[in-house]
Parts: structure tokens; sequence; C-alpha cells
């Protein structure tokens, strides 16, 4: 499997895999009717060779007597191990497409991934923030108008690991450096959508998604969030059936802010008058350090997180070994804004030199850049920045804070060419 | 695994060393969980859990002091001993499924609130009581 990906054919199986389901809705079928082919395995009759790769890579899954913290594989060669976090190794994405194939996609859980049946799921909106409660079959979210967005979705703590080498003081955590990251075309129905038919009230301030996982993630954002026409009730992930570990049945997309606001499992939504506060935006995924100040107006211990900020990386291994000689060097940027930018540096910040950006920029997304080293023998560390359109630039370092989030400092990649 | 230490204005002085530590026989048994009457350093086990810590209770004798904290969990944790008002006054930023690692710290007499302070743990029951007896 780990060559297959190398070689991409994975990601190209994923592609057609896309196309077949596009296909089946140009011929009328309904996602549900294709869903539940895809289960039985009928879809290979009806499509052909591309629907029944993906019913084995579905149904490839090893049996367990417990069950899995994480449901799909999740091979040491492609991941960093973290429990029920899995890092993805960025060497993977080298000569990739766009986007990260879902088998490559990093997974930060904060339990065990559940297993949801879609036929008994059910989906509440309710709230003092709306007029009408609603309760929601799976059925019911396939059937609404859909939209699909090419977004990234990061950890608020990717990059982590790097507070210990700039303060040498671990931060509280999983210790990323900067795997924690994927752009995927993601389906679902905008949150809108589904306020508009709720009633939502004028006077309607937060609403907050929960999940269906053990610690039932809660992470309140605010209605002007919810109402941008890219956040979305995911329930496709790069043309495939969400995967458990991604939220399956439905998860909640916010581009550009933190990760776990994209919360995954969702089973309830609540809509509130009055400001909602939960562990997820008071004692976690908020700034506690010298430089930080508690707000004063709300129970959280620091400033509330909610976008993320520009950072950069290389498609290489960590550390990573070349030959020497000319060669192309690639990786990319991304950001709430879209990049503009990209600088490298092989002489430790000596001299910045400007990378050729492969792809039309976008907010919430990232672009593919490259450059080209005639690279000599002896130990490098390569280092990235990157500039958004708004100007704003990856800085020298990052003040601490205790639970390590938003680290976007300039960071060394070390390389060894011999 | 690096350590850190910390002065800190006030009643107390934390000295705090993280490290990981083998899992081979010698260390700690579940008996010396309890009170340690002498000689110091007193060592202390905990277990951490999904979601909890065993033991949840622990009472010991003022002076230096080494937590050893064992991972029995399928995910991550780590575990901080805070003040009052949630500042940590000694902790170990994260400790692999698995894997146990510990910290020293220098307390006086008095009650202190440990827990684990990954998003959701302490909410989820991962948290206890560290009395130190004069």
């Amino acid at each position: 499997m780990d060559q297959d990906l190398r070689d991409e054919a994975l990601y190209e199986q994923a592609r057609r895999d896309e196309w077949v389901w596009r296909r089946a809705k140009a011929l009328g079928i309904s996602r549900r009717r294709f869903l539940t082919l895809l289960a039985a395995g009928g879809a290979s009759a009806a499509f052909g060779g591309a629907a029944a790769a993906l019913v084995r890579t579905a149904s490839a899954q090893p049996a367990a007597p417990a069950p899995p913290v994480i449901v799909k594989p999740v091979p040491p060669s492609m991941f960093y191990n973290f429990g029920s976090n899995h890092e993805m190794r960025w060497e993977h994405m080298s000569g990739r497409g766009y986007l990260v194939p879902n088998e490559l996609f990093f997974v930060r859980n904060h339990s065990r991934t559940p297993r949801i049946d879609p036929a008994t799921w059910r989906l509440k909106i309710e709230g003092s923030g709306i007029e009408r409660p609603l309760d929601l079959s799976y059925d019911d979210i396939l059937s609404m108008p859909d939209v699909s967005v090419r977004r990234y979705v990061e950890c608020a703590g990717n990059g982590r690991s790097f507070f210990e080498e700039a303060y040498s003081r671990r931060a509280q955590g999983t210790q990323w450096r900067l795997g924690a990251v994927g752009v995927a075309e993601w389906t679902g129905v905008p949150l809108r959508e589904i306020l508009d038919r709720a009633g939502v009230k004028r006077t309607a301030v937060d609403m907050m998604p929960e999940g269906m996982d053990d610690l039932k993630v809660r992470r309140p954002m605010s209605i002007a969030k919810a109402m941008e026409g890219d956040t979305l009730l995911v329930y496709a992930m790069n043309g495939h059936p969400l995967p458990p570990d991604h939220g399956f049945p439905v998860r909640v997309l916010t581009p550009g802010w933190i990760g776990v606001a994209s919360v995954k499992w969702v089973g309830r939504i609540e809509v509130s008058e009055t400001p909602i506060f939960s562990p997820w935006n008071t004692t976690s995924y908020v700034l506690i350090g010298p430089t930080y100040r508690k707000p004063d107006d709300s129970e959280a211990l620091g400033p509330i997180l909610s976008s993320q900020n520009v950072k950069s990386a290389l498609e290489l291994p960590w550390p990573a070994q070349l030959r020497a000689g000319r060669q192309t060097i690639r990786g990319r940027s991304w950001g709430p804004y879209a990049v503009a930018k990209v600088e490298y540096s092989l002489d430790r910040s000596v001299s910045w030199h400007e990378a050729r950006i492969r792809d039309a920029a976008a907010p919430r997304a990232w672009v593919r850049w490259e450059f080209q080293w005639d690279a000599r023998p002896g130990d490098y560390s390569i280092r990235l920045r990157a500039t958004d359109a708004q100007g704003n630039r990856q800085p020298v370092s990052v003040p601490f804070n205790e639970q390590g989030y938003l680290y976007n400092a300039i960071v060394g990649h070390p390389v060894t060419v011999s | 695994m690096k350590g850190w230490s910390s002065l800190r204005a006030g009643a107390y002085v934390i000295v705090a060393a993280v490290s990981v530590v083998g899992l081979a026989a010698g260390v700690v048994g579940p008996a010396a969980v309890q009170t340690h009457a002498a000689p110091a350093p007193a060592r202390v086990l905990i277990k951490a859990r999904d979601f909890l810590f065993d033991p949840k209770e622990v009472t010991v004798r003022a002076g230096e002091l080494t937590f050893e904290i064992k991972n029995e969990g399928a995910i991550e944790h780590n575990f901080v001993i805070e003040d009052g008002n949630r500042r940590p006054l000694a902790e170990i930023a994260i400790i692999d499924t698995g894997k146990s690692a510990e910290v020293k710290a220098t307390l006086r007499a008095g009650t202190y609130p440990f827990a684990c302070t990954l998003p959701g743990h302490r909410e989820a029951g991962m948290h206890g009581t560290l009395r130190v007896q004069p």
C-alpha cells in the first residue's frame, strides 16, 4: 500500500472514484443510492472497476478484538503515531496533486473514533437562537443543496514541538512538527442553509456543534462564521463518503479556523441568543502565557483562538538526506488568507530567495511552490517564510503559550547533502 | 525529554525535571502510592487511563517528590500539578501511550489539584487531589 501511494496510483484511483460518483450523479442516481451500492459492493457492477477498488479500500480494515482507536490503516511509513493522533509524513506529498488523499490525511481525534450507523443517526438543531427546532436524518442532509470546496484543515497545535526548540520547555499536547494539516475537497450542505430552515433569529449570536465521540467535543463559533458560504456540514471528502476517522456521517468545516472548530461526528447543534462557553473555548484552545491576558468578558483562561495563521512546509522527510547536484525542492504554504509570496533561505536566514508558486493563490487553501537548488555536500537548515495577501509574514519567533498553539515561526528543516 | 525549572513568587519553590523512565521491575509499586512518611525524596506512582487517574487522591509528606505517571490508556495524556488558580506548578507536557514519565517537585504543605490538561480530559474526570502534609 505504501508503494502504491508513492507512485500516486492510489491518488489517481481516488480521482477516478470521484469521477464515478459524479457520473452516478449525472445519471440521476442519488448519493444515498450510490452509498448504498458502495456498501453492498453493487456499484462495481454498475460503474466498473474504479468503484470496486473503492469498495476494496473500504473493506480492507483489519479485524481487531477491541475497537481500534483509529479505523483506517496508519502505517508508520506514512504517519507519526501519537495514539489517537497521527501526523502525516510530508515526504508522501512529494510529487502529488493538490489534494491530500483520505488515506494520508492527518488524524487529530480527542478520543477513539466512534462508529455511527447512518440509518439511526439524527442531527438535532435546537436552542434559543432558532424559531423551529429540526430533527434531520442522513437522507435529509443528502437531499439538501450541496457545495464542494477545496480548503485546508489544520490542528491548532500544528508545529507545537518547535516551542521546545525555541524555549527549552515543552508545551502541553501532541508534539506535532508540521504534518497536522491537509487540503481536501469537502462536499456538504452550507450551515446557513440548515440555520435558515431552522429559522435562525436575528438575535442569535453563537452556535455550537456537538460531537458524538466519547468526550462530546463542543466548540462554539459565532453565527457570523456559521453563515459564511464555505462553512459546511460535510458528508463527503475527496469524493468519498466521509471516512469514520474524519467525522462520518457528518462533520462541520470552518475554513481558516483552528481544526477543533470543524467538529466531527456531529449529532446536535445548539444555536443561542447568548454567548456559549464550553471547555473547548475556555480551558483549551485559548492562549495562556506571560504575554497573553485573560479576557474580561468571558470565563476563558486566555484569548480564545479562532483564525489560523500562515505556515509552510517542505515535501521532504525530517531530517532529509539528499544527493548532491541540481534538483527541484518542493513544498506548500497555507493560511486563512491567500499566500502571496514564499521565500527560502539556505544559509540560516542570511539571504532569502523567492520560490516559484505553482498554483493560483486562494484563501483558506495552500499553494504548491518549488525552487531549484544546486546542492553541494554538507549539512543545511532550509528555512521558509510565506507572506499572505494581508501582508502577514511568518515571524522569527512566537511567544510561548502553555498549550502550544499557533506556532508559525520560521523553522529550520535539517537536510544533509552527500 | 527535556525538563524545565520554574521559580514562582510566594509560597512555592518548584523544581521540576521530566524524564522518561523504564517500565521494568523496580519502580515503586502501588502500595507506595499512599502516605509517604520518609525517606525523601518520596516517589508517587499514578496510572493515567482514558479518562481517570488511579489513584485520584494522594497524600504525601512535604519535601522533594518524584511523580511517575504511567499512561495505560489508548490515547495521549499529560499530568499537571496546579495551584488554586490553575497555574502549573509542575508538569509532564505529554505522555505517549504505554509510556511512563516523571517529574520532580518540591511542595510545601497544602492541597493541590492535579489534572490532565489535554482538551476535554479534565472535564471527563481526569483529575485528582494531592495533599501534602507538614
